[in-house]
């Protein structure tokens, strides 16, 4: 049997989802033991799995250097790659959303600027709408760009709110909802297809969806 | 040191790389004028109203434009199929025959983190509507991976099957843009989740969730989709699927075939059976065509048009990637290297045109002294001519120049 090949990310969204793939028996030794490396393989059950950056994951499964991939879906929409979108994991749950101050009124005479980690979910969302945009690209504390005026609204995942609400922001609009999913190869899916579908199955099973 | 730089996503092909590429255009030129088709060329610049104007395969925004003097917009082609389709379109008015014609060329895409000169070889067959003209072409595209000693599969698609059932449902052009992309995803999470808003019957619903798995083996695929036919032009997309696939049992190519009815990019372009090749271990379609009745309509005819096209540029890399043994015939090794000194130049040119007559590659070299040569590995045989004598040095025997040219001559009759 081929190997399975499957990028993942160091961090929670990774660490959940290897625990799903274990339980369905993809487990990996060397992925649970603390180490430097790069490129983990079981053997046993003919499972490798690469670490990668989150971001990096599905241009890793587009372009077939893996096949399969763990990440979730605020990557899967900033990065827009052709990949087969094939699994729910199901956590990992929360949403895009628009935000600005309370008291901020649109005028939608002129153009938003809008202030974002994700400026191609932010160009499209607005575009749809028909509405013209100013794209910020921001790299960290989204949050602050309308307080201190650098920004009208905020395009950010947003999960319970608190931090928002702690900086005197409001949702105004929802975008798109996001959870992890698994993202795969076009070409390993047909490649590999027993192997893969068995593999949903079995997690549709686990998860009950 | 100053070195200079190819633009980003061009590059230089060389030695080994540029005999491989040739050595993949040979082999599949040989399988597509076997079959009957004749090689066309078309220019790499053309009007860009005849890429814009149409739902190809090429997004505007990728094409290389540039102005001509009289303020007409040109575009260096992205596409090999239209200006093939531009030229049939013409003859076809005064000539309504067959046209079985193939390309090997370049187009261009100014894509930013992609390849922007990819290098394409297909083939077109205008003219024809019949399902024996689909299986030819998809025969074609076997043979050429087969004879390239690749391990691959072909999956054959519907592109009517979709575009039949679509039709007929009372939704909007937004709503049926998002039920194929979830559909080409194989998104089945997302599809419930439009679905659930979507105001149509249940059953329909089912089935729509059941199109991306309509996937694998040939017969039982078609067999799942035949449940789900809502309208007789499904039904029609169905059969002429199904007729294509015996067709190609009477090949014998079946094996290397799949199937996906979910496969629906450039549903807009294809407008029946649709195919694409992958290769193991290797992450991009190779290869991909089908049937597209309706791009000759832009130039006033309509004509029937099946084809495909591969991606020569990707077959290099999976050579490579794949260390398969493509036996380049020695192609880019130089026979001889035939080492003079200036008196006997002439002596040498007579010597070197008698090897170059008999069929070696010879490379002639002027040295100020013979003694010290030492031979030169980019050569497969290096010789000294010393008055009548040739010296062959990897050999360390010299022989009698005529005797050396009997030996050319009988070498080569055997």
């Amino acid at each position: 049997m081929e190997y399975l090949n499957i990028a993942i990310a160091k961090g929670r969204l990774g660490e959940k989802g290897y625990e799903i793939l274990k339980d369905i028996g993809l487990g990996c030794k060397e992925f649970e033991e603390s180490s430097r490396k790069l490129i983990l393989t079981s053997e046993e059950n003919k499972v490798r799995y690469v670490l990668v950056k989150a971001v990096d994951v599905p241009i890793y499964v587009e372009r077939g250097a893996v096949d399969i991939g763990i990440v979730g879906k605020d990557t899967i929409l900033e990065e827009e790659r052709d990949v087969y979108e094939i699994l729910d994991l199901g956590f990992g749950k929360c949403k895009f959303s628009v935000a600005t101050m309370e008291d901020y009124k649109m005028d939608i005479t002129n153009s938003i600027k809008v202030g974002t980690k994700y400026p191609n979910v932010a160009k499209k969302y607005f575009l749809e709408k028909g509405r013209k945009i100013e794209i910020i690209k921001l790299n960290g504390s989204v949050e602050l760009a309308p307080l201190i005026g650098l920004s009208d609204v905020i395009v950010d995942i947003v999960e319970t709110g608190r931090t928002l609400k702690e900086n005197g922001l409001i949702v105004t609009e929802d975008i798109a909802d996001i959870s992890a999913r698994i993202i795969a190869n076009k070409v390993s899916f047909k490649f590999k297809n027993e192997r893969i579908k068995d593999m949903i199955e079995k997690i549709n099973l686990k998860i009950g969806s | 040191m100053l070195v200079f730089q190819t633009p980003i996503g061009v590059k230089d092909e060389l030695f080994k790389e540029f005999q491989t590429k040739k050595h993949i255009l040979d082999k599949v030129e040989k399988i597509f004028s076997s079959f009957g088709y004749r090689e066309v060329s078309t220019p790499t610049i053309e009007y860009y109203d005849i890429f814009r104007s149409m739902n190809s395969t090429v997004l505007k925004d990728d094409i290389f434009k540039f102005i001509d003097h009289s303020g007409e917009i040109l575009a260096l082609r992205p596409d090999a199929t239209i200006p093939i389709a531009r030229i049939v379109a013409n003859y076809y008015k005064e000539n309504k025959r067959n046209y079985k014609l193939w390309y090997k060329t370049q187009v261009f895409k100014m894509s930013s983190e992609k390849k922007r000169e990819v290098t394409q070889t297909g083939v077109e067959y205008f003219g024809n509507i019949s399902t024996e003209s689909d299986a030819e072409i998809i025969v074609m595209a076997i043979n050429s991976l087969k004879e390239l000693k690749m391990n691959f599969k072909i999956e054959l698609g519907n592109a009517g099957y979709l575009k039949n059932f679509l039709k007929d449902l009372n939704l909007t052009t937004q709503e049926k843009e998002k039920l194929k992309e979830h559909i080409e995803k194989k998104n089945l999470v997302e599809l419930r989740g439009l679905l659930k808003k979507i105001d149509i019957e249940e059953n329909i619903k089912e089935i729509i969730m059941k199109i991306p798995n309509l996937y694998g083996e040939v017969d039982i695929v078609l067999e799942e989709a035949r449940k789900n036919c809502l309208n007789s032009d499904m039904e029609k997309s169905l059969e002429e699927t199904i007729e294509i696939v015996n067709i190609l049992k009477d090949f014998g190519v079946e094996k290397y075939i799949s199937m996906d009815l979910g496969l629906i990019n450039h549903i807009d372009y294809y407008t029946g059976i649709v195919f694409k090749g992958y290769v193991e271990n290797y992450g991009d379609i190779i290869l991909s065509g089908g049937r597209y009745d309706d791009l000759t309509r832009y130039y006033g005819e309509s004509i029937p048009a099946t084809g495909f096209a591969i991606n020569v540029d990707d077959l290099v890399n999976i050579i490579y990637k794949n260390k398969i043994d493509v036996n380049l015939n020695s192609e880019g090794i130089i026979d001889y290297c035939l080492n003079y000194k200036t008196e006997l130049r002439k002596e040498a040119i007579d010597l070197a045109t008698v090897l170059r007559e008999n069929g070696y590659r010879v490379d002639l070299r002027k040295v100020a002294n013979i003694e010290n040569i030492t031979y030169d590995i980019e050569y497969r045989k290096n010789i000294i001519l010393d008055n009548d004598k040739v010296i062959l040095l990897e050999e360390n025997i010299s022989l009698d120049k005529d005797e050396f040219k009997k030996n050319i001559i009988e070498e080569r009759e055997i």
